[in-house]
């Protein structure tokens, strides 16, 4: 099992994600002989392995069953286990983007966090690109090795414990795109740029706060960074319903004009009016309103 | 890596002035319209991309940015002095007129030069405060400098390109929208992709740009023959084409799964199944030489047998289902007046676009320089005949030419798939149209030798043989063969659908092939054929996590104490559907 290659039958080893339903997602590893309590009873492992992914698996107890998926970035990013506040889909898709991601592309990025992003940096950049992820915080870098290691990417990673911010980025010259995601993230701009190939690329910060982006602008124009444009992009999710709204009786006069198509009303008097019916989209009452800017920069040579 | 940094002859480029972006193919000598104002882009030859341009005299010099920051900006304070009490607008401000700077340009004052002299002659200028100022002096420069940036072309660029462009040609797919497709669908290198889209070969463009060449993407495309203007801009090595095969959408009817080549399977004729086993750099090298000599290079060693078995197979499935194809028909007229009007209106906007005859003039000229120089007059028309060749002798093959004759002589009103296709007008000025144009050229073969062989290979073009056409027209039968037999063997690990018609039945149709476990993402302009969309697959019960979103982007000016939203953004980029196959 890999998350940048697909496979059909489920193995020993695997990582895979338990849907339930929408926002009610697992991710379980398979161990021949242990057991996972979901509500809608418990899946023993032994019985997954030699399933193909996709399959639909009756829980023991018969309280309901659930779908065993192939685990992809996408997926990982809302079952995984949160260290820090992390990057969703959206904002990936973008910085995936925008930072020109593809087969061969070198990235670093610091950050590493939960390591969301670089599931699916990894997967975007594979086979032949590499990643570089800095973290200082020792024990989130461990984990997110030992992640990528389970996950069958561990050789397109190098994590290392470093404050990029204090220290700068280990490596020169190598780099297609830079991303930063730090609380300072102008205080690692310069070493950024001393990352980046000599033919220059493109770099990325996310920050939550408009302050924050204001001082990494004005640090990336003064770094010759070009073209550095600002955007928030959010996902608005529809729920379809079918929706009726019933007429209301306004108490028309049988016989008169208005009524002439419901002329039967005797007959029938409540279907002959017929209301509103259609499929609706309907956005939620409550709903991701922001998650960060992102500030993308290009550098080129001259 | 550092050879793709520089501008190479024949690479498609974006030449970016603002916001305004076009799309052209570097060639020596050829004339580039951009801004009013011809020129050849001949010096950018072999420099990097990313370098700024100035337009001189017909052709261009480079720019370095050192040069380009005149007047430095006060960075941070508050201090901002002046504001407007004292400023009336009466027109008055600028004491030079129109006339005046046209003979200072004249004069060869240029640049930094002219702008100085223009913010002196404003009355107003020092009146205001620093920040207006600032945006003075840059509305000066973008209207009297005229620079522009030789980019090359990503998806992100492409896609801004289109949108603002010539939406309707891309069904309004927004970038971020495009980012979304493709990070939903999981889109990466070594897997098998199906898209049926109706953007130009846009979305087919950056789904290949994200495998890298490595897997196997299959075009279901729409109308006659692909259309593919905009994969050309990425410049793909012809590798890349390798991995793609193409099949008419309005044949995907007699299509059916492969369940027979699935117990082949189990004794590797797929390179999928085999793969998985394999590991590490041994899985991509395998993946890349496997996949698709498999189905192209009847030399592959030891399935060999097995594969064309299965072709006979498939043959055999599509002789006996010839019937199967009639009763396709009434779908078929269905969807042909639609894809006539999707010729017609192709035709009818380059018929609309104005520089395209100046173009097409300009090269007409270097023609006859050309003939000139070998004292070769005789002919006056001949290059308009060479232009115009190719596509007609090669209309089997070339798919473009189909836009090029208006076959179709009566105006179907219609754009029957919903109302996408209101602004038409959004044509008339672009200059996507003159690139169409240039791809059409290049994606033929025979087109490709370029100007200078047009006059010597005159003769040639005339005697383009009938057996080399029967050759070619059995080399696409075959390639229709192998596309229907990558499609039926299934495995497919992800269907992206963008085009302008009823998403729903195409989606129900292609799931069939999808793999379980496997994403699918239908875009659409509109989100009431995605309820329907929606509707249906929910009640197959073969889908899980299906969503509709719909993305906001909101684009900020980030400048000292004046940072702030855009005063404009965009209204929709469209709305996607995504969801997951499973097993029932």
């Amino acid at each position: 099992m890999s998350f940048n290659q697909y496979k059909d039958k489920i193995e020993e080893g695997d990582t895979v994600i338990l849907f339930l339903g929408v926002d009610d997602t697992l991710t379980i590893r398979i161990k021949h002989g242990k057991t996972h309590q979901t509500r809608y009873g418990a899946v023993r492992h032994a019985d997954l392995i030699g399933k193909q992914y996709g399959s639909r698996i009756t829980c023991i107890g018969g309280k309901g069953w659930l779908h065993v998926l192939h685990p992809t970035p996408e997926l990982w990013t809302i079952t995984l286990p949160h260290r820090t506040q992390i990057i969703y889909s959206i904002d990936i898709s973008m910085i995936t983007l925008q930072l020109d991601l593809k087969p061969g592309s070198i990235v670093c990025e610091s950050g590493t966090g939960s390591g969301s992003l670089s599931h699916a940096i990894i997967r975007s950049i594979a086979p032949t690109g590499h990643l570089y992820t800095y973290d200082y915080h020792q024990q989130r870098c461990d984990k997110a090795r030992e992640e990528f290691t389970d996950h069958g990417i561990g050789d397109l990673v190098t994590v290392s414990c470093r404050d990029v911010c204090k220290d700068g980025f280990d490596v020169e010259h190598i780099a297609d795109a830079v991303f930063l995601d730090l609380p300072v993230p102008w205080d690692a701009i310069k070493s950024a740029k001393q990352a980046f190939k000599l033919q220059g690329g493109k770099i990325c910060s996310f920050s939550p706060c408009i302050e924050q982006v204001q001082r990494s602008c004005d640090q990336l124009r003064e770094s010759g960074f070009v073209e550095v444009t600002t955007v928030e992009c959010i996902a608005r999710p529809y729920d379809v319903k079918t929706i009726c709204l019933p007429p209301y009786n306004m108490g028309y006069i049988e016989g008169s004009t208005e009524s002439s198509d419901d002329a039967p009303t005797d007959t029938k008097p409540k279907s002959s009016l017929k209301g509103f019916t259609a499929k609706c989209g309907i956005l939620p009452k409550e709903t991701a309103g922001h998650t960060g800017f992102l500030t993308f920069a290009s550098l080129y040579t001259e | 890596m550092s050879l793709a940094s520089k501008i190479k002859e024949d690479d498609y480029v974006i030449l970016q002035k603002g916001k305004n972006m076009q799309l052209v193919q570097v060639r020596k000598k050829r004339k580039i319209h951009l801004d009013r104002k011809f020129f050849d882009l001949d010096p950018a030859i072999g420099e990097s991309y990313g370098t700024t341009w100035e337009i001189t005299k017909r052709t261009i010099t480079k720019v370095y940015s050192r040069k380009l920051s005149v007047v430095k900006e006060e960075s941070t304070g508050s201090d901002a002095v002046g504001d407007n009490r004292n400023i009336v607008d009466d027109n008055t401000a600028q004491k030079l007129s129109h006339n005046e700077i046209l003979a200072l340009k004249k004069d060869g004052l240029k640049g930094e030069d002219l702008i100085g002299q223009i913010v002196e002659n404003s009355a107003t200028f020092k009146e205001k405060n620093i920040y207006s100022q600032a945006k003075y002096i840059k509305k000066k420069k973008d209207k009297h400098i005229p620079i522009f940036k030789i980019l090359k072309p990503t998806t992100r660029l492409l896609c801004e390109m289109y949108y603002t462009k010539a939406s309707p040609k891309i069904v309004f797919i927004r970038y971020d929208t495009m980012g979304q497709i493709l990070t939903f669908g999981n889109i990466h290198a070594n897997m098998k992709v199906i898209v049926v889209e109706s953007c130009m070969g846009l979305l087919l463009g950056a789904v290949m740009d994200r495998m890298g060449g490595y897997g196997t993407v299959v075009q279901l495309y729409i109308g006659d023959s692909p259309l593919r203007i905009a994969t050309d801009g990425y410049n793909f090595p012809k590798e890349y084409y390798k991995t793609l095969h193409s099949f008419p959408l309005n044949q995907a009817g007699s299509l059916k799964l492969n369940t027979e080549s699935e117990l082949k399977e189990e004794y590797s004729t797929s390179p999928k199944n085999t793969d998985c086993q394999c590991s590490g750099d041994e899985k991509v090298k395998k993946q890349r030489t496997d996949s698709p000599s498999n189905i192209f290079d009847d030399n592959s060693p030891s399935n060999d047998a097995i594969v064309l078995a299965e072709k006979n197979d498939v043959m055999a499935a599509k002789n006996s289902s010839g019937d199967f194809d009639k009763k396709d028909t009434p779908k078929k007229v269905e969807t042909s007046p639609s894809v006539q009007d999707d010729d017609l209106k192709c035709s009818n906007s380059e018929d609309k676009f104005p520089n395209k005859d100046a173009l097409i003039l300009d090269e007409k000229d270097e023609r006859m320089d050309v003939n000139n120089s070998c004292d070769d007059l005789v002919e006056k028309n001949t290059p308009e005949k060479l232009e115009t060749s190719p596509l007609d002798t090669d209309a089997s093959k070339c798919s473009e030419s189909e836009n090029n004759c208006p076959k179709i002589s009566d105006k179907k009103n219609g754009d029957s798939p919903a109302c996408i296709d209101t602004d038409d007008k959004v044509f008339q000025n672009d200059g996507i149209i003159e690139e169409d144009s240039a791809a059409k050229d290049t994606d033929d073969n025979d087109a490709e030798r370029g100007l200078e062989n047009n006059h010597s290979g005159k003769g040639k073009r005339k005697r383009v043989p009938y057996p080399e056409r029967v050759a070619r027209k059995e080399k696409r039968k075959q390639e229709l063969e192998d596309a229907r037999f990558v499609i039926e063997s299934g495995h497919f690990d992800a269907v992206l659908i963008a085009c302008k018609f009823d998403p729903a039945p195409i989606l129900l149709k292609l799931l069939e092939f999808l793999s379980p476990s496997r994403p699918f993402i239908v875009f659409c302009q509109l989100i009431e054929p995605l309820y329907e969309c929606f509707g249906k697959i929910r009640e197959s019960k073969e889908t899980v996590n299906v969503k509709i979103t719909e993305s906001w982007l909101r684009e900020y000016q980030v400048l000292p104490m004046r940072t702030h939203p855009l005063m404009n953004m965009s209204g929709t980029g469209g709305y996607i559907l995504t969801g997951i196959k499973v097993n029932t």
